[in-house]
């Protein structure tokens, strides 16, 4: 620049000319220092701004990776969480199953006490009647005879006059129909009170008082018993077709047994709405015993046979049923380490089949 | 009003100049100063004393004089500007914010309805609490101004009148709005970056960690190229303070922060303003080189408020000036032709004005304006 400002000064021109050369020669100038500015500049700046770029997209990139390593633990967090959280509801139900056993089992035990303790009572004074049946029908025999007797004697003798008062008394009173009405009702004492030792009996062996102690039991008196105490809602409308076969005792707890036949005979009869069939079979099989329970019923669908041993789920109205029997009933048997299936056919009926094993060990 | 310019690299230069400005009968009341930290502020002084002119004056990181960028030189305004309808405010302490209320407490007491152009010393103030200590007086002052430079030597920057100079205090023409029309606007251009970061230790513009990295060290990982920031200052201008950190304050403001020294010790940076612990920041770049006619643009609308303004004051960031070089003086010619009425400004280390759709701040990288009338 110096150089070229002495080439103008020695140029041999005016000073108005030369001053417009210098005025020329400073806006060069600048024009120079401004695209030298701004090259520079461009290059400081592309530099610096790829620095910052690329530090950013690698801390965005080390946040994503972050940010997808607490989106990962997360769902990790996530899927322990559901799975606590099954295992929880899980717990919950059980419990609440638990609970509602214990509650029927305690209401049970308490029934078992009343049970055992009416039977108790009431096994006393019917065996008294029941022991005094006999003596009392040879008595009033003994007396029948003997009025017999004084009847023939007074035909032989002739001496219906002297005993006319007798006669017109025995004419009024119709004594020959109460002679055979005493009878008859001696008949019905008898068969009474034979029903209520069975009713007695059944009760007794029932409600069992020896629930948590395994025993050996045997099913078929187990079953009678059962239907003894069901016999006044069946007795109208089920025929009961038993088929017992010869089967071994088994380790048990008889009282929770029982139940299980309660509870299925009940529905049984309940499924029946008119009139029908309720067929009982046992036998032994591989070291089980099985008791088929089959009825002519009302039979239920697919669904409700997918949860009819779901705890609470009842078919029946609002009030009439807990929807824990047949729940219940599945716990008592698993516990006895066996197994209760059904079969049943919409309007044709339904089976219930348990399987118990003989032995438990 | 009336308002001529005048410039010089030393007294005599400005001698000869004023007494030429005067030759016409021009009267000048109260010259505004803004000269370089070489150039002989006593002589300056005793010679405007000696004319009974009023100064208001500080030192600079470089001077504008109507379309031209000088260095190392005197820009002078003088302004016959009655004398009723301005006052000076001079005040010494270190206690930035309690000046700055004396201030508003002053300005309420001269004018009932009150503007306020301050330039303050010292290389490490809060100029915030300036903008605080005024507002607090009263919200409703317009305040204008800048923090005076030092030739980025940075030791210590000055603000000086009459019988009054200082390193540690302030001066402000408070002017009286009923009689002198005066409006302002800050405009920056600068355009964030990259992901966002966090002040993770700082203590008012001291910034000692920026996402739990040394400051210095973050910065010198991105903008140093070349040179050792063991020189300090001269690299930080050169390298850091054309990309201030972008801040958005709790008030809604987003403004710029430009760095200004390092304390190599503590591997901090020292910024052009306060940036709260916890602050979340963006890095920013100098704009395109369209930025000058984006800027006169900006500014023009100022128009609208005063069409035929009788003097233009321009606050320009040092920063800004390194960002654009010799392209500066671009924008200050810019600037000028939108009214053609005489310009003066200087390099800041700081600005204090108003940006568009905001309210009154401190600024960094911004070219603030002011233009004043005297009405008829």
């Amino acid at each position: 620049m110096e150089k070229l400002k002495e080439i103008i000064q020695a140029l041999p021109i005016n000073p108005e000319e030369k001053e417009q050369l210098f005025k020329e020669l400073k806006v060069a100038q600048k024009n120079i220092d401004a695209a030298d500015f701004k090259y520079h500049r461009t290059l400081v700046d592309k530099a610096a701004i790829t620095n910052v770029l690329n530090a950013s997209i690698e801390e965005i990139e080390h946040q994503k990776k972050i940010i997808e390593n607490a989106k990962n633990e997360m769902d990790l967090q996530k899927k322990m969480i559901e799975e606590k959280n099954t295992a929880l509801n899980t717990l919950l139900s059980d419990l609440r199953e638990a609970q509602q056993q214990l509650v029927m089992s305690e209401k049970m035990a308490s029934l078992g006490q009343l049970t055992a303790g009416i039977a108790h009572e009431i096994n006393n004074p019917i065996n008294f009647v029941s022991a005094n049946i006999k003596p009392l029908k040879e008595d009033l025999a003994d007396i029948l005879e003997c009025i017999s007797r004084y009847d023939k004697v007074i035909e032989e003798n002739k001496l219906e006059p002297a005993f006319i008062t007798v006669q017109q008394y025995k004419e009024k009173t119709d004594i020959k129909f109460s002679m055979q009405e005493v009878q008859d009702l001696l008949r019905g004492i008898e068969e009474g009170a034979n029903r209520t030792s069975e009713i007695v009996k059944g009760l007794r062996n029932f409600s069992r008082l020896d629930q948590n102690v395994i025993k050996k039991a045997n099913m078929n008196e187990g079953i009678e018993s059962t239907l003894t105490l069901l016999h006044s809602i069946y007795k109208d409308k089920v025929e009961i077709v038993k088929d017992f076969g010869i089967i071994p005792e088994v380790d048990c707890y008889p009282g929770q047994v029982n139940q299980v036949f309660m509870n299925i005979l009940s529905n049984a009869v309940q499924a029946i709405s008119t009139t029908g069939k309720i067929f009982i079979k046992t036998w032994e099989e591989n070291n089980t015993v099985k008791i088929s329970i089959r009825d002519t019923g009302s039979g239920m669908s697919d669904e409700t046979k997918k949860k009819i041993f779901d705890p609470f789920f009842t078919t029946k109205d609002v009030g009439k049923g807990t929807g824990l029997g047949l729940s219940i009933s599945y716990g008592i048997i698993e516990k006895h380490k066996g197994k209760i299936e059904v079969n049943s056919v919409i309007g044709k009926g339904t089976e219930f089949l348990i399987n118990l094993p003989i032995h438990q060990k | 009003m009336k308002a001529k310019n005048i410039h010089g690299e030393n007294i005599d230069e400005i001698k000869s100049k004023f007494l030429k400005a005067v030759e016409d009968g021009f009267s000048p009341a109260i010259a505004i100063v803004f000269c370089s930290i070489i150039q002989d502020r006593k002589a300056l002084i005793d010679f405007f004393n000696d004319k009974r002119v009023d100064i208001f004056g500080c030192t600079t990181a470089g001077e504008i004089v109507d379309n031209e960028v000088i260095e190392h030189s005197t820009v002078i305004m003088l302004l016959d500007m009655k004398k009723e309808n301005y006052k000076i405010f001079c005040e010494e302490s270190e206690d930035t914010y309690k000046i700055s209320n004396d201030l508003a407490l002053f300005a309420k007491a001269a004018f009932p309805d009150p503007s306020i152009i301050v330039v303050s010393s010292g290389l490490t103030i809060d100029a915030e609490l300036i903008i605080k200590g005024v507002q607090d007086c009263d919200a409703h002052i317009p305040l204008y101004g800048g923090l005076a430079g030092d030739d980025l030597t940075m030791k210590a920057s000055y603000v000086f009148s009459n019988n009054y100079e200082t390193s540690t205090g302030l001066i402000a023409l408070v002017l009286n709005n009923e009689k002198i029309n005066v409006k302002g606007l800050a405009t920056s251009g600068w355009d964030n970056i990259g992901i966002e970061k966090t002040i993770t230790k700082s203590v008012g513009n001291v910034v000692y960690s920026i996402d739990d990295e040394p400051a210095v060290d973050v910065f010198v990982k991105y903008f140093q190229f070349t040179e050792s920031v063991d020189n300090k200052a001269e690299i930080i201008a050169a390298n850091f303070a054309q990309y201030p950190l972008q801040l958005k304050k709790q008030n809604g403001n987003v403004v710029l922060r430009a760095p200004m020294m390092v304390d190599i010790e503590s591997r901090a940076l020292i910024f052009a303003g306060g940036i709260p612990q916890g602050s979340k920041v963006k890095f920013s770049v100098p704009p395109g080189f369209d930025l000058i006619e984006k800027t006169a643009d900006r500014v023009s609308v100022l128009k609208k408020s005063i069409a035929d303004p009788d003097a233009v004051l321009m606050f320009s960031c040092k920063a800004r000036h390194i960002a654009l070089g010799p392209m500066t003086e671009d924008e200050a010619g810019k600037i000028r032709s939108i009214w053609n009425k005489p310009l003066i400004g200087f390099f800041t280390y700081g600005e204090i004005g108003t940006a568009k759709d905001s309210i009154c701040d401190f600024h960094n990288e911004t070219c603030s304006m002011v233009i004043l009338e005297e009405k008829k």
